[in-house]
């Protein structure tokens, strides 16, 4: 066998396709011998796929996005033509502010106040996202305004990495911040963070986490077999109990209690809650145009980028729909992709 | 002013590192892995900041990058197209820089050879290390060996030492390897 494909992912819920594929021994049917390459940071899991130290990622669907576009300079070509998981981020407040803050009335217009208040201090509120091009900045931003508070002015932004949010939060570097499962749930369990508001109920668009890949390798046979595969992987994962099944795996892997995965993973009972974390992972791999010129905007409205050039040819060789019907049509029969 | 200072972040202690940066003429200070970036990169503005490439803190400092062109950008990203090579060993041995305008281009190519410098002294004594290690894991399996001949079979310490020289010699094995398949087999 040659040598072994290496995928890379950041600890968090929605990396559970990877963990399926491998546990249930997906990856061999496949013909695909992949080594699984748990990485710290989306910078570096960017400069691994660049350099060419991994095949494939899963990754933030603005890094291929802004790889096009040209932020990460010219010779940076990403792309992805698999979507991996929709839904399952939110925004948590430091469980104690967010106590005073509702003890006077609704919470919204206890955060304005309060952001109001010590906007001109040394101190002005602090939110955290996880990247400048993650769906997880636009979602705060969205979110901040819809009470009427200027992100630019009112507030601080701030990026804090997944792995250390729940210390900042602890240490009150930061007031808040919107992260991927498992850390609303590891946090609100540990009663520092209350979550408010999830990309479920903010009503944005879902798309979370693809599959990137270099463009060079987009028509590689391995890429066409990993994408039928992972695809297989997330629809496996309709069946909740599958899905109940695959949170072992899943808990093993990232070193949590199951119990801290099960809101993303597990909560069916959508309607009862204010902020459903429940993430989908089957049923809409083709990736999505509409959802890039989206996100391509955003970034513009949002990040201080200079005007891009052709944002539909920018989407186009980004999200590549092509390739993955192309993998769907004779992926249905691993064994094909081979001969 | 600030274009002419070589003031470099580091972030994590590795004083050694520090040494070699300060001998090439860098000024340096430090700071932990978790500390607040913002607070320490807006306070001390360096030309440059170094740091491991598996730091989660890489995260934050795209973000400082994104803000503004005064502070400094990935260095070790493609964003010449050249240097590819450079990058990629950098990735090899778990370096990053993020270097502002500030840093002429010589000043950058002396950090990062100093730190690549430093990466490949680190990497060949943890080889050392792994090395030594070895032998010595190997020397105590031939010990025990000849204890065990010793034991059972009533030789001398030379004498066993030469049966498992000779039992080496002849399967083609390492001494080590012998005295493995030895307690192996006493143990099956």
């Amino acid at each position: 066998m040659s040598t072994a494909l290496q995928i890379a992912y950041l600890p968090l819920t929605d990396a559970l396709p990877l963990f399926v594929a491998r546990e249930r021994g997906l990856f061999q049917e496949f013909g695909l011998n992949v080594q699984l390459r748990p990485l710290k940071s989306w910078a570096q899991l960017r400069d691994a796929l660049l350099l060419g130290d991994i095949d494939a990622a899963h990754c933030l669907p603005g890094i291929p996005l802004a790889a096009q576009a040209g932020l990460y300079g010219a010779t940076a070509p990403l792309a992805t033509a698999l979507s991996l998981s929709h839904y399952g981020n939110a925004i948590s407040l430091y469980r104690p502010l967010y106590d005073s803050l509702v003890t006077e009335g609704p919470l919204n217009a206890g955060l304005r106040r309060h952001a109001l208040q010590c906007r001109d201090s040394h101190r002005p509120l602090t939110l955290a996202s996880v990247f400048p091009v993650s769906k997880h900045e636009f979602e705060l931003r969205h979110w901040l305004r819809a009470m009427d508070l200027d992100p630019e002015l009112d507030l601080r932004l701030v990026v804090i990495p997944p792995p250390l949010v729940a210390q900042s939060l602890r240490d009150r570097r930061i007031d808040g911040f919107c992260v991927g499962e498992p850390w609303n749930s590891l946090t609100a369990s540990q009663g520092i963070g209350q979550i408010v508001a999830s990309s479920r109920s903010l009503g944005l668009p879902g798309l979370e986490k693809v599959l990137a890949v270099r463009e060079s390798w987009l028509e590689h046979p391995d890429h066409l077999a990993l994408i039928a595969c992972l695809q297989s992987a997330g629809n496996w994962l309709e069946n909740p109990a599958n899905r109940e099944r695959a949170m072992t795996w899943l808990g093993a892997a990232l070193d949590l209690p199951p119990g801290i995965l099960s809101p993303a993973l597990l909560a069916t009972d959508d309607g009862g809650h204010a902020a459903p974390l429940h993430i989908d992972f089957s049923g809409l791999g083709r990736p999505d145009r509409w959802i890039a010129r989206w996100m391509l905007g955003q970034m513009q409205n949002n990040l201080a980028i200079a005007p891009l050039h052709d944002p539909r040819h920018i989407c186009r060789r980004a999200f590549r729909c092509d390739i993955y019907d192309l993998a769907m049509e004779i992926g249905a029969t691993p064994a094909a992709i081979r001969s | 002013m600030p274009a002419a200072t070589k003031d470099i972040l580091l972030i994590g202690h590795d004083p050694t590192l520090v040494l070699a940066l300060q001998d090439a003429g860098f000024v340096v200070a430090c700071v932990d892995e978790d500390a607040d970036l913002y607070r320490a990169v807006g306070a001390l503005q360096p030309t440059a900041i170094l740091l491991h490439a598996d730091s989660p803190s890489r995260d934050t400092l795209e973000h400082l990058a994104s803000l503004s062109r005064r502070y400094p950008q990935p260095a070790l990203l493609l964003h010449s197209g050249q240097d590819v090579e450079v990058a990629r060993q950098a990735l090899d041995l778990g370096i990053s820089a993020y270097v502002s305008e500030g840093l002429s281009a010589t000043a950058m190519r002396a950090l990062i050879e100093v730190s690549l410098q430093h990466a490949r002294q680190i990497q060949s004594l943890r080889k050392e290390l792994a090395r030594s290690q070895r032998s010595l894991a190997e020397r105590k399996l031939i010990d025990a060996a000849k204890c065990q001949l010793m034991e059972v079979e009533g030789l001398n310490e030379g004498a066993a030492y030469q049966r498992l020289k000779t039992i080496a010699m002849n399967t083609r094995i390492s001494i080590g390897a012998a005295a493995r398949a030895l307690l192996q087999g006493q143990d099956s």
